[in-house]
Parts: C-alpha cells; structure tokens; sequence
C-alpha cells in the first residue's frame, strides 16, 4: 500500500526463519533418530545360527531364545538425551552428544556396566568392538 | 602386503622415539601376556574398523590403543599415552614395512581403573589413511 506523500511502498517483512529453524529442528531429530534406530538394531542382531555365544549355540528356531550370554546385547538402547552427561567404559557410555547450542542430542547406551569394556577391551580379554561398526554401518545407510 | 596393524605395531615400538623409551617393546595385540602384571609400561592395541576403501588406494583404520604406565598411578598411565598422542596425533609415519599414512589421535581419554585388574590405564584413538598395496 502506497504510503501518502512519500512515493514509497510499505513492504512487510515476516521473519519467518524461526518456523525455518523449528523444521530443520525437526529433520534433524529425525535423521538422528533414524540413525539410532539403525545403529541399535545392528548391535542388538542375534548372532548368526551356529555362532558360539558363551559356549553355548543358540538356535532362532526357537521361540523367545535369547540365548546365553548376550546380556549386554539386549540392554543397548538409545533416548533423546540432555546434553552434558557422559561417562567412562566402565558404565553406560554415551556418544553423539551435541556440542550445546540447544541441538538433538541422542544416548545410545548399555545397562550393564560393562558394554564399554566388551566394546574396547582390557588386558585380560580381547575386545569385541560394535559401537563403531555399527556406527559406520548406519552411516553407510544413512548416507 | 604388510598387515595394517604390523605397520602399526612397528611404528608403536620404533626406535629412537619417546613411545619406545617408555614401551620398549611391549606393544601387545588384543591381550596382555599372563606374565605381564604392570609393572613396567605398556600398551594393548587393536584394529578397530577398517570401513572406507577410496577405491583400494587407502583404507582408514582406527586403533584402539589403551596405555598402561607400569604402576597404579594414573599420572604414568597418562605418560605414557601422551607419548602416544605425540606419536600419532597429525602425523606422517613410514617405517621400515611401509607407510602409515596421515594419523590423527581422535580419542585421548582417562578411563575408570580396569575391572578385573583396578589397573590404571588410557585410551587413544588413532585414526590412520593407509596406503593401499
């Protein structure tokens, strides 16, 4: 609307980059929680029919099998975390924390204790890595 | 070809370098000898990933090496992985067997004393670009 003695137009201008930020809030909550999902999925797989697990063969023929050993595998999970807690290999270990900013920050973790040290190994028992296969594995995927 | 972790066995334990002063030759792949009860200094690695191939003219591998410092004191644990981190951390290394590649330390971090030995120990992460053959 042409403004009255000034020859100017009055332009309006909406600063619409919140609603912007709130989107890209939301995909990348999303992409993160995808690549949880996928990097949580490869590390709780049940090993392949015949893999010795604990000494003991564990057979998916059978319903609600969860085989011996494997307890760590079955208490990895992930959250939509807060920023800020991260522990050592003895406890439940947390990595793809954000850097602060108020951006999603997602927990993937064990239950037992003890997930870190399988993960990396001690002096007395050879490591049996997931966490990083599995996140190159999910973000082959991703990608 | 030369294994990747040979290559970085032999650069763990090459002479004339701090890491040799303080190991010697006590890089141990995996596990720790029985006889070994940290009472001098050492390091266990591993290979962890070896994920990308740039179309079999590099790979890159991370090495998980966890420094102990021949006592229970954390400060010769950490010794011993800052000559680690020295070592690896943005550089270049060629020994006799071949070449590294470029190295970069991604990972320098106190961990809690180990479960079944309270001992104290560090972990480096060294992500090295390997040379294919």
């Amino acid at each position: 609307m042409p403004s009255a003695g000034t020859g100017f137009k009055e332009i309006v201008i909406n600063d619409r980059s919140e609603h912007f930020y709130k989107n890209a809030l939301g995909e990348s909550k999303e992409t993160l929680r995808k690549f949880c999902e996928l990097m949580v999925a490869g590390m709780t797989k049940p090993p392949p029919q015949g893999s010795p697990i604990a000494g003991v063969h564990v057979d998916p023929r059978i319903k609600n099998t969860k085989g011996p050993g494997g307890h760590n595998r079955r208490s990895i999970d992930f959250k939509e975390g807060s920023s800020g807690a991260r522990r050592g290999a003895g406890g439940r270990f947390i990595k793809g924390s954000g850097g602060g900013g108020g951006g999603p920050v997602f927990e993937i973790f064990t239950e037992t204790g003890y997930g870190g040290w399988l993960d990396i190994g001690t002096s007395r028992m050879p490591a049996r890595p997931y966490f990083a296969p599995n996140f190159e594995e999910a973000k082959r995927k991703i990608d | 070809m030369i294994s990747p972790e040979q290559l970085f066995s032999e650069a763990l334990v090459a002479d004339s370098t701090a890491v040799q002063a303080l190991i010697g030759d006590r890089a141990f792949e995996l596990i720790a000898p029985k006889a070994f009860v940290n009472d001098v200094p050492a390091v266990i690695y591993h290979l962890e990933t070896l994920p990308t191939d740039f179309a079999g003219a590099f790979h890159t591998g991370n090495f998980v090496v966890k420094c102990y410092g021949g006592s229970q004191k954390k400060t010769d644990a950490e010794t011993v992985a800052r000559a680690v981190y020295d070592r690896f951390h943005a550089k270049e290394i060629t020994v006799a067997s071949g070449s590294l590649g470029k190295s970069f330390v991604t990972q320098f971090q106190s961990l809690p004393p180990e479960p079944e030995t309270g001992w104290a120990v560090y972990l480096v992460r060294v992500m090295c670009l390997i040379e294919g053959s």
